[in-house]
């Protein structure tokens, strides 16, 4: 605090501001301080980033990072978890991970960063966008010695990959009590900065790799005239108003073009998507467009994300940091129905455990987008219809309102759970 | 006697050393491979750097004989 690095962080929107609190709050033994970070709405983790998104939490760190060496400090670990999405831009939140910079000490935290941020981004970029989902896996970070056999050959020509990642993981199994750990002048300062400077340049230059996906196009594929496309959009602002919520989840949101509705608003807004393509797409406009309430997340609605680490707990499933004032669900129905097999009471019960409203869109048999969804299986969904819809969500829903969509066969509800 | 003694203990230190790792008061465990991987390019990365945020003044040095 005294070297003038914290104002420089926070001047820069690059850490959480804390304010210290009184020591007697707390009932357990010896502390050196008490502090109380400002409030994170909603918490996210690294495997339900977009590509961009872990592009930029890397680049943050590294901000952070270089920042402290300027007032002699340095971060002694390098987790994504360290970071987090605050008013649409990512920012470090572990306050305490700041130590004394000692010259002539290699950097401690050089492995957790290669491991939590280039290794999968390196993945991302050379072989498939979807492998940043192996963080679920491994808590503290990709393996070096997997990543290298997953990456292809070709990355070996490249000095960044050569350096942080193949020959990187090499040296993690020869040397293994080689070196001791208090000999010092080993990295000069000039060194140290000349690495951060390197990886810094070697995560710019990474690029996701761009896949072919159902859902990269969605809106050019609709089945909506221009007329119900209008017509569904006021429906969803009435509804949101009517509700005036603190916070909206809205699922299966694309590219986020009903979330910005909410957002728009001012209600912080999280747009879930299971498609990589659209939830980039969603995070480089919010970007552009410099929003504050949009957070877009990458995750699959029939698989959220699970409670991982120790205990599971370490870090919570999904469904454990809501429920949430309003979720919206349009055009998702039926493919929770009908894709994933879901019985319409069970989809009603999973909303009123995530939401205290709901915007849902019925999306019937009769609808194009439905036959198509048919058309290459037997139809084993004898009950799927409006009826049914409406009575299995009224056992745990009151029904506020619904309104047919214009020149379409689909209508929009707007329910609130039963107390 | 006293030789026991003091060869008894000269190799229950040694067993010490040998079997027990160095303490570290390291918060995450660095890797040691990471940390020879640093100091063997550390030079580089330095001299890198270096030309990085002295390029300008190299490229302007270079070029002033010319426009003469």
């Amino acid at each position: 605090m005294d070297s003038g690095l914290y104002n420089s962080l926070i001047d820069n929107n690059l850490l959480i501001e804390h304010t210290e609190c009184d020591i007697s709050i707390t009932e357990t033994l010896n502390c050196f301080k008490v502090i109380k970070p400002v409030n994170v709405p909603l918490i996210s983790y690294p495997y339900e980033w977009c590509f961009s998104q872990l592009k930029d939490a890397a680049l943050c760190t590294l901000r952070v990072q270089k920042k402290a060496l300027k007032f002699n400090m340095s971060l002694k670990d390098c987790s994504a978890y360290n970071i987090q999405f605050f008013n649409g831009k990512p920012i470090f939140i572990d306050t305490l991970s700041f130590e004394r910079y000692q010259e002539g000490k290699p950097w401690i935290a050089y492995k957790q960063f290669c491991q939590h941020f280039l290794a999968p981004l390196s993945l991302m970029a050379y072989k498939d966008v979807r492998l940043n989902q192996l963080l679920k896996i491994y808590i503290d970070g990709l393996p070096l010695d997997l990543t290298s056999e997953l990456l292809p050959p070709m990355t070996k020509i490249k000095p960044s990959m050569l350096f942080h990642i193949h020959s990187h993981a090499k040296v993690q199994q020869k040397y293994s009590r080689a070196i001791s750990l208090n000999d010092t002048k080993q990295v000069s300062r000039h060194g140290f900065a000349g690495l951060i400077d390197n990886l810094e340049s070697s995560i710019n230059k990474l690029a996701c790799k761009r896949t072919v996906s159902e859902w990269g196009d969605y809106y050019q594929d609709t089945n909506y005239s221009e007329t119900a496309f209008e017509h569904k959009k006021d429906l969803v602002s009435i509804f949101i108003s009517k509700v005036a919520p603190q916070n909206v989840w809205d699922l299966g949101a694309n590219i986020g073009i009903f979330s910005r509705i909410a957002s728009d608003m001012g209600i912080p807004t999280i747009s879930f998507d299971i498609d990589h393509n659209s939830v980039e797409a969603n995070y480089v406009n919010s970007i552009n467009l410099n929003e504050k309430n949009l957070l877009p997340l990458l995750v699959d609605i029939n698989n959220p994300s699970p409670g991982i680490g120790w205990q599971n707990t370490e870090r919570t499933s999904l469904l454990e940091r809501g429920p949430t004032d309003l979720a919206i669900a349009l055009a998702l129905i039926h493919h929770l129905a009908i894709s994933n097999n879901l019985p319409l009471e069970k989809i009603a019960r999973f909303f009123a455990s995530i939401c205290k409203s709901l915007i849902i869109e019925f999306v019937p048999k009769e609808d194009s987008q439905v036959k198509r969804l048919l058309a290459t299986r037997k139809d084993i969904f004898p009950d799927y219809g409006k009826s049914e819809f409406e009575k299995c969500f009224s056992l745990y829903f009151n029904k506020i309102e619904a309104n047919s969509i214009t020149d379409s066969h689909r209508s929009i509800y707007l329910f609130e759970r039963n107390k | 006697m006293q030789q026991f003694n003091s060869a008894a203990s000269l190799l229950f230190i040694f067993l010490l050393i040998v079997l027990f790792p160095n303490i570290s008061y390291a918060y995450l465990d660095p890797g040691t491979g990471s940390y020879f991987l640093q100091i063997v390019a550390a030079g580089f990365f330095a001299c890198l750097f270096a030309v990085k945020l002295y390029w300008k003044k190299i490229k302007t040095f270079f070029r002033k004989p010319q426009k003469r």
